[in-house]
């Protein structure tokens, strides 16, 4: 029975055999070696039954009562990093329609108010520009604008006097002329009043998208209720 | 002999009677059954744990990390034992634990006295034989906290938890032949630890049969 000129085997050989390992299980030598050695069977038996009473450890009772679910994600935590988020994009949105509105108000004022007189004083500017302009262009400055009487001698504050008060003047808004007597330089008065509210509207329309988005983003992200 | 297969302990945590629908309904994001769940299993998730780490707060910690781990990870669950499937969750969070510790392989952990975990309460149709088990859960509790670490996360997840080699490997990010070779050498150091009290285990068996 017992072999004693055979070297007995690894012993993590046979703790690989008493787990059930397959590759040892599969090893002929070895269970020919276990089925005649009364040393290294009962090793085997033991560590066999050890491992079944390992398998059968039972479990434990925590020591402290756990908290079995990840809290729900508080609305206040993330709707707060939420507000922090898009609450100043909102008001830099709504700021920027505010101001924009404004903005195109304040310059369709300007424009029924002082139109006469921006279209001078723009008159004016033709005229001073025509001054220092090549012979030819003056000349066509001259054709469009009010010629002579304010040719280089108005400074800009006496030019918006004159525009205000003798709107009904010679100084007749270009736009009322024909369209060959108008300098391609100046643009009619309506369009300059347009060009005028132009940067307002942007910032309108750029302040409506930016509300618009951030108020977007909050009401998609932000929790549903139950 | 032939070694037998791993026994399936009437102590451990059975599965939920309606089970699979439990878990059909956590999966679909029904809090409430996750939470069946996880109320059902906490006793295995910490026994693991506390196997794993020694330490009671740790064990805890582990179990809970485990327990977010698995609520978000349940929607891609794809059968098979869930019970082994919150197990390999919670090695996961208990070595995740261990390593942030930075402990040595080697260090055993503290006597078995300190930080006893209270084993579930059980009929005992046979006093004298339930006398016999915890004496024997306690000596072979008290043995495997005294096994390096290495050798003791490898046998705890294997011949306790009943996982196979790649399962060890990957919950300890080891190789395969190192995680055989720590199983392999923890066993026949837990029976050097157990020489005392062999006759628990061997008159366990006799108790069975």
């Amino acid at each position: 029975m017992t072999m004693q000129n055979t070297p007995h085997p690894d012993d993590e050989l046979l703790a690989a055999y008493a787990g059930g390992d397959a590759d040892a299980l599969a090893d002929a030598s070895l269970v020919a070696h276990l089925s005649v050695c009364d040393r290294c069977q009962p090793l085997v038996h033991e560590l066999s039954l050890l491992r079944g009473a390992l398998a059968e450890l039972p479990d434990l009772i925590p020591s402290r009562p756990l908290r079995l679910i990840p809290p729900v994600p508080a609305p206040t935590a993330r709707g707060s990093w939420l507000r922090r988020l898009t609450a100043p994009a909102m008001a830099a949105g709504a700021g920027l329609v505010l101001v924009g509105a404004i903005g195109i108000g304040a310059s369709a004022d300007v424009s029924g108010l002082f139109g006469q007189a921006g279209a001078a004083f723009q008159n004016v500017g033709e005229n001073l520009q025509g001054a220092g302009a090549p012979e030819g262009e003056a000349t066509a400055s001259d054709n469009a604008y009010v010629p002579g009487a304010v040719k280089g001698t108005l400074a800009p504050t006496s030019n918006e006097t004159r525009g205000s008060t003798d709107s009904a003047g010679p100084s007749e808004p270009p736009s009322t002329r024909s369209s060959g007597e108008a300098s391609p330089v100046v643009a009619p008065h309506p369009t300059n009043g347009s060009s005028a509210e132009q940067p307002w509207l942007t910032l309108l329309i750029a302040g409506a998208g930016l509300f618009g988005v951030s108020t977007a983003l909050r009401l998609s992200l932000s929790p549903r209720s139950g | 002999m032939p070694p037998r297969d791993p026994a399936q302990p009437a102590s451990r945590t059975a599965p939920l009677p309606d089970e699979e629908a439990v878990i059909a309904r956590a999966a679909s994001g029904d809090r409430a059954a996750f939470t069946q769940l996880i109320e059902h299993y906490q006793s295995a998730c910490y026994g693991l744990a506390w196997r794993l780490l020694g330490d009671p707060d740790q064990a805890a910690d582990a179990a809970q990390d485990a327990f977010v781990h698995a609520y978000d990870a349940i929607a891609k669950y794809r059968g098979g034992l869930f019970r082994s499937w919150l197990l390999r969750i919670t090695a996961n969070a208990s070595y995740d634990i261990l390593r942030r510790a930075q402990r040595k392989p080697t260090t055993p952990l503290p006597d078995a006295e300190e930080g006893e975990a209270e084993l579930p309460d059980r009929s005992a149709a046979d006093p004298e034989a339930e006398a016999g088990r915890s004496e024997l859960y306690r000596y072979l509790d008290a043995a495997l906290r005294r096994l390096p670490e290495d050798q003791r996360t490898a046998v705890v997840l294997c011949d306790v938890y009943g996982m196979d080699y790649g399962e060890v490997a990957d919950a300890t990010e080891s190789a395969l032949g190192t995680v055989k070779s720590r199983i392999h050498r923890g066993r026949l150091r837990l029976r050097e630890l157990m020489a005392e009290h062999r006759e628990l285990f061997l008159n366990e068996r006799r108790l069975d049969r």
